[in-house]
């Protein structure tokens, strides 16, 4: 488990004139073994810090720290899941989820640490299918199965179920809860769907125009219910954090 | 569409043309010297098969095919993978190699036989230069087009260069590649019997000078449909050879570039 804090981190593109202000002077402090949600509109700035804390980015100014439970700095391993699943076509399922393990592995130790986890996503009866075969919902579990065998500290997952449908995100999400109940891993996890958040955060960030403008901590228990007052508080104060409702 | 339906359709234009050429020559449409009767052309092919004659050459040829090949491939695959991964090395050698790439190997013999001689190097350098640049460029195109999605899921799985290399931009310009080694095997052919027709004392290509200068185009007629049969079953192995390298495209109706 590892957590991070973040101290006036900033991020700007250059777009020939321009300069684009993707993430703007942010901190904020994620402790170890939580779930964080960051949400906002589309171009707000979270997938930019996202990538930041992923090392897929670097920062223009500001401090990222990394520190595990007892608040020392380590270098965590992080694992990062995509927009889409991102998955090698010339692979199989099982080869796929196994793409982050090490390669130096003998294939035994390989399928002890890979089958528990196909097992845990519902993926067995897959394991020898491409990626073309696959449905959104089944690929994205592989993407997510993939960062899982890597074994990180903490995972970033960036909009993962923004294209799969209704039925299918609810699902989704409710085994992501279940993950998170069973898994022990800091999750930090981007959406532009409010309920999606606040069905999934312990803690909400709420960002707009490369800025985290409001905190919101979720004290529910889950698996969360959508139509309970407190639910219904929660989304209404984010809305108006982001105007204009 | 079964694959047996396919073969078959496959074969409906040469027997007509078969049937043509045996009622062709039964009734003298034309001159059995220009085109030899199938009988004949069947006779000479009995007796070059059965004198060792045909093999001789034909494994002479083969072997030219190859090794040109493989000399090609070691010569280009690296090549191909540096500059694919080092873009800011394009430059110094783009103008070169587009150069050379409109360069027929065979207008090079003239200047290959007066440094080398008549022996095995002309030909294998004609081979050479016809197989590289399939290749090379194939090589370059997949390793440099490979999708970057992929490349930052290696990275952000901790992988080094090298790692991502062996992991996501082989693997991902496995079917480039192939393409590329296909076409270059079907450019060698070409240019090695080109090769052989201007100077060579054996292979297929000289097999068929030979009948040429000795008048009989029976033997040139065998000459060339064993080109032509050899190159399709090389083909054909290559083919499987790149299905099997290559399952994931399994049922995609995909060309590994004909040449």
């Amino acid at each position: 488990m590892a957590g991070v804090e973040l101290s006036h981190l900033s991020k700007q593109f250059v777009l020939g004139q321009q300069v684009l202000e993707a993430v703007q002077d942010v901190t904020a402090t994620i402790a170890p073994g939580s779930f964080t949600v960051i949400v906002g509109k589309s171009g707000c700035g979270k997938t930019t810090l996202l990538r930041l804390l992923g090392g897929l980015e670097e920062k223009t100014t500001g401090q990222i720290h990394w520190t595990d439970v007892e608040n020392q700095q380590i270098t965590p391993k992080i694992g990062f899941v995509f927009q889409e699943p991102r998955l090698m076509p010339w692979l199989t399922v099982f080869e796929n989820t196994a793409f982050s393990v090490d390669k130096f592995l003998t294939p035994t130790a390989v399928e002890s640490i890979v089958n528990p986890i196909l097992q845990l996503l519902g993926l067995e009866t897959f394991r020898a299918a491409y990626p073309t075969q696959l449905s959104g919902g089944m690929a994205q579990r592989v993407a997510l199965g993939r960062t899982l065998c890597y074994d990180p500290d903490l995972i970033l997952m960036d909009e993962p179920f923004g294209a799969l449908d209704y039925f299918t995100r609810k699902k989704m999400q409710r085994e992501m809860v279940d993950l998170f109940m069973t898994q022990k891993k800091t999750l930090i996890f981007v959406t532009h769907d409010v309920t999606e958040a606040i069905y999934l955060g312990q803690k909400i960030l709420v960002m707009d125009a490369g800025k985290i403008i409001r905190e919101i901590p979720v004290e529910m228990p889950y698996p969360r219910d959508s139509t309970t007052t407190t639910f219904l508080r929660v989304q209404q104060e984010i809305l108006e954090v982001l105007g204009g409702f | 569409m079964n694959i047996h339906s396919k073969a078959l359709k496959g074969l409906y234009i040469p027997v007509i043309i078969f049937i043509g050429w045996v009622a062709g020559s039964y009734f003298t449409w034309w001159n059995a010297y220009i085109i030899p009767p199938p009988v004949e052309v069947a006779a000479a092919f009995v007796h070059v098969v059965n004198d060792g004659t045909l093999a001789k050459h034909l494994i002479v040829s083969i072997y030219r095919v190859f090794a040109g090949f493989g000399f090609a491939l070691l010569l280009a695959f690296p090549l191909a993978v540096l500059l694919g991964m080092n873009k800011e090395w394009n430059p110094y050698v783009h103008t070169v190699l587009e150069c050379l790439r409109h360069i027929p190997p065979l207008a090079t013999i003239p200047i290959l036989i007066l440094w080398f001689g008549i022996g095995e190097l002309p030909k294998l350098l004609i081979v050479i230069m016809a197989t590289f640049f399939p290749i090379f460029f194939n090589t370059l195109h997949g390793v440099g087009s490979c999708d970057i999605k992929w490349v930052e899921v290696g990275k952000s799985f901790g992988m080094n260069r090298r790692e991502i290399f062996r992991y996501v931009v082989l693997p991902a310009s496995l079917p480039s590649i192939l393409v590329g080694m296909r076409l270059g095997l079907g450019y060698s052919w070409r240019a090695l019997v080109g090769a052989e027709l201007i100077a060579a004392s054996s292979g297929i290509g000289y097999m068929i000078l030979d009948a040429e200068q000795l008048s009989r185009p029976d033997l040139v007629i065998i000459g060339i449909l064993t080109i032509g049969i050899m190159g399709t079953l090389i083909d054909w192995g290559f083919f499987m050879l790149a299905t099997k390298l290559v399952p994931w495209k399994e049922g995609e109706e995909t060309d590994y570039g004909r040449s």
